[in-house]
């Protein structure tokens, strides 16, 4: 028998050395948090973060330190200066006058021409926020495909005007995120969709799956940055997190599941650990939706489909399922979220006299253990149709839900917009967004822009339609000591923009 | 030459098969812009602006890329090169100080006498180890030690766990070998000869050693493989940037170009184990 020659042993020996050597330096190393960084959570590392390919709320918490619009509004209305440092409203026109001496993160002067350009593309069909400004005046092309944004001009060399053909009371909100977020002409996207913008930060480092690290700009900015660095760390596992700021290690964590309030809140619900918690509204709803097609190709008439639904929503136990969230959410009965009290919608129906086909029907969830328990409480049997649930990726849910490959599906629907339009598309014919909803004939001439019409929108969407409303959530947000300057957009989105450290 | 030709061949086969074989399955993933737009995917103009910049290669141009080292572009619109060898530079220590742990337990298997009764016991307690549980019962033992302990611990003990859990499950499969073959050699007229010649027991299992190594050598390509299934668990769970947690971003956005490179440097790594336990058994002038 030969040996292995000697060469190759001290070879292997001496690479083991240098390898160890090298992890020591590879090292994930998370650094102490110091008094001038903030350290927050990115709770999904599929990053885009250019304002007109955004579209996951991850994305924006990141870019609402890097990205600014004219203005800033609060959820509770009040409005802040940003790029615009003053702006009046005469009717259906605003206008808005630009700080001088202002520039992006590269360098480059926020100009007039900057802002037409930006809010024009955000209005365009190609955009994700084209609905959210659609209330500008605009002319569609005669193909559909690009938008002549007639509402938005310059008025001096710094000053914009923009006309509403029919205002809307979501305009300011609409204009405070990313629709109305504003970049530099011609700007060139790098990977992540980073761009430069007029935000206080501007992108150090991003480590995939690890971190992104921002740091503040030191000249340009019209909001002057709290803290020298910004620091989001991937950490996808609640535990892991919660981990994190009983440490110290994290300063803000949004207490989205139970499993991380039972590690952070105490019986008496305080925090276990030093900090504070706040509670606030969010456009943020757990739903339940049943696929009629599919319904129907299990041999349901229309009119057992509806039985179907008003039966399965009159015995969700809301109350139960509310309970699990511990606070971070209440009961919601009505199907379409702005009419929070839709006459009839709590009366309950015959489950008994319920006459469907013998059916098994699947209920599709996300596998978290939050979304699990929720599809857990759901009724296992309603008359003849016996009903399981099954958790798949959220990728593979969103899938199914698109393409109505699914029986009943079980999701978490967020609007980022505190608007009863989004709400609306859902149910509105000819919208894209009706393959998740049913298309109500004449549901587009209904003006949710007034309670009337979200009263009417609602009554239609509970009789008509698919949804079965089942929990409002709340932000519930744990923050560290020495934390302030977090806002909130109307719909409970969180902006960073202006947080500080004492 | 012939003889490399006819060891090489079905390597090659296994990986440009395995790449292939990748490509077609991608199709059963979700679409990655519904993934990535959500609800916006509905809207046509949205759709079409997304696919515009990420545009789906067909098989052909994907091979003819890799022809010329293009691995094509992340759906972040990373280089998928520079992708993997960001990811490597995170997995690879952690895989080379499993692969020395191992080692380490074949070394201790192969010196450790034979014993009678605590030899069984050890071979059931490792044929019924779940190895896929430790990466779970390590982040257990994380947040216990986080939280009931009030520990804050370092990203070297992290680091350590990590490794550790990712060295157990192939660990356990080379100690059982190691002990059967070890066990057996020690029958041998050569081990009785050893001794008679006055080796103490200790030097007589060390020069056994060499023996015990040329058999595991077809276990090589195991281990790698065992090591590299562990390191899609623990690194997502640890919340740690490398090759498994890559892998995992890849399947669940459906990232196809970094899912193909990744599939392709996986594949390549395991037939270099492979040829490297031929040239060990070789070596040996052991059967192939």
């Amino acid at each position: 028998m030969r040996t292995l020659p000697r060469w190759l042993m001290i070879a292997f020996v001496v690479m083991a050395v240098v390898i160890a050597i090298v992890l020591f330096e590879k090292t994930d190393k998370t650094a102490p948090v110091s008094e001038r960084t903030a350290s927050l959570r990115l709770q999904s590392f599929a990053l885009s973060l250019h304002p007109l390919k955004m579209a996951d709320v991850e994305s924006r918490q990141v870019a609402t330190l890097l990205h600014t619009g004219l203005i800033a509004q609060e959820q509770d209305g009040t409005t802040k200066p940003a790029i615009a440092s003053a702006w009046i409203q005469k009717g259906n026109e605003w206008t808005f006058t630009l700080h001088k001496n202002i520039t992006f993160a590269n360098g480059s002067p926020v100009t007039v021409k900057d802002v037409l350009t930006s809010l024009c593309n955000a209005l365009q069909p190609s955009s994700p926020w084209s609905w959210a400004l659609a209330s500008i005046a605009h002319q569609r092309s005669q193909d559909g495909k690009t938008i002549d944004c007639t509402g938005i001009t310059a008025t001096g060399e710094n000053q914009v005007n923009i006309v509403e053909s029919h205002p809307v009371p979501w305009f300011l909100d609409a204009l405070s995120g990313p629709a109305g977020w504003i970049l530099p002409s011609g700007a060139k996207e790098e990977a992540y969709g980073v761009v430069s913008g007029a935000g206080p930060y501007r992108v150090k480092e991003i480590v995939p799956d690890v971190r992104v690290t921002l740091e503040a700009r030191s000249t340009g900015s019209v909001i002057t940055p709290g803290v020298k660095t910004v620091t989001f760390e991937y950490l996808p596992d609640d535990s892991v997190a919660a981990q994190k700021f009983s440490g110290g290690q994290l300063d803000v964590l949004d207490l989205t599941s139970p499993q991380l309030q039972q590690l952070l809140v105490d019986a008496t619900g305080k925090l276990k650990y030093p900090g504070t918690m706040t509670k606030r509204p969010w456009d943020r709803v757990r739903l339940v939706i049943v696929n009629q097609k599919a319904l129907s190709a299990k041999g349901f008439s229309p009119q057992q489909t509806r039985d179907f639904i008003d039966a399965l929503a009159s015995t969700v136990e809301r109350d139960k399922i509310a309970s699990l969230a511990k606070g971070g959410a209440d009961p919601l009965v009505a199907p379409f979220p702005p009419a929070k009290d839709i006459p009839g919608a709590n009366t309950p129906r015959k489950v008994d006299q319920l006459k469907t086909p013998k059916s098994n029907l699947t209920i599709l969830t996300e596998p978290d253990p939050y979304s699990d328990l929720i599809a857990a409480s759901l009724p296992k049997q309603l008359g003849s149709v016996s009903m399981g649930y099954k958790g798949v990726d959220k990728g593979m849910l969103i899938n199914s839900l698109l393409k109505g490959e699914f029986e009943i599906i079980s999701v978490l629907i967020e609007a980022t917009v505190h608007s009863p339009e989004f709400w609306k598309a859902f149910f509105t014919p000819g919208n894209p967004y009706s393959v998740v909803g049913v298309p109500l004939t004449g549901l587009d001439n209904v003006d949710v822009s007034t309670d009337s019409g979200v009263a009417e929108a609602g009554q239609r969407i509970l009789h008509e339609g698919n949804w079965i409303a089942l929990l409002q959530e709340s932000r519930i947000q744990a923050v560290a000591p020495g934390i302030s300057g977090i806002s909130f957009s109307p719909s409970g989105q969180t902006n960073f923009a202006f947080i500080k450290k004492d | 030459m012939c003889r490399l030709s006819r060891d090489l061949f079905p390597i090659v086969v296994a990986v440009v098969g395995a790449h292939a074989l990748t490509y077609l399955l991608v199709g059963v993933l979700p679409d990655a812009a519904v993934v990535s737009l959500g609800i916006e995917g509905t809207k046509q103009e949205v759709l079409a602006a997304y696919q515009s910049v990420h545009e789906t290669r067909s098989y052909a141009k994907v091979i003819v890329d890799l022809i010329h080292f293009d691995l094509g572009q992340t759906l972040d619109g990373v280089p998928v090169v520079k992708e993997i060898m960001d990811a490597l530079s995170y997995s690879a220590p952690r895989l080379t100080l499993s692969f020395i742990l191992v080692s380490g337990v074949v070394t201790a298997a192969a010196l450790l006498p034979p014993s009678q009764t605590a030899d069984p016991v050890v071979a059931s307690f490792l044929a019924f180890l779940p190895p896929y549980v430790m990466p779970f019962i390590g982040l257990v033992l994380v947040l216990y030690l986080g939280f009931a302990l009030n520990l804050s611990l370092s990203d070297s003990v992290t680091q350590a766990i990590v490794i550790a859990t990712l060295a157990i499950a192939p660990a356990a499969l080379v100690w059982s070998q190691t002990r059967k073959i070890a066990h057996r050699n020690l029958s041998t007229d050569f081990a009785r000869t050893l001794l008679s010649i006055g080796a103490t027991p200790l030097i007589q299992r060390f020069r056994l050693l060499n023996n015990v190594i040329a058999e595991l050598a077809p276990s090589l390509e195991k281990v790698f493989t065992g090591l590299v299934s562990v390191l899609l668990f623990v690194e997502p769970i640890y919340g740690l940037s490398g090759f498994g947690t890559t892998a995992i971003r890849a399947i669940r956005r459906s990232d196809t170009d970094l899912l193909l490179g990744l599939v392709l440097i996986l594949a390549l790594s395991v037939a270099a184990f492979r040829m490297l336990s031929i040239i060990v058994r070789r070596h040996y002038h052991m059967p192939i």
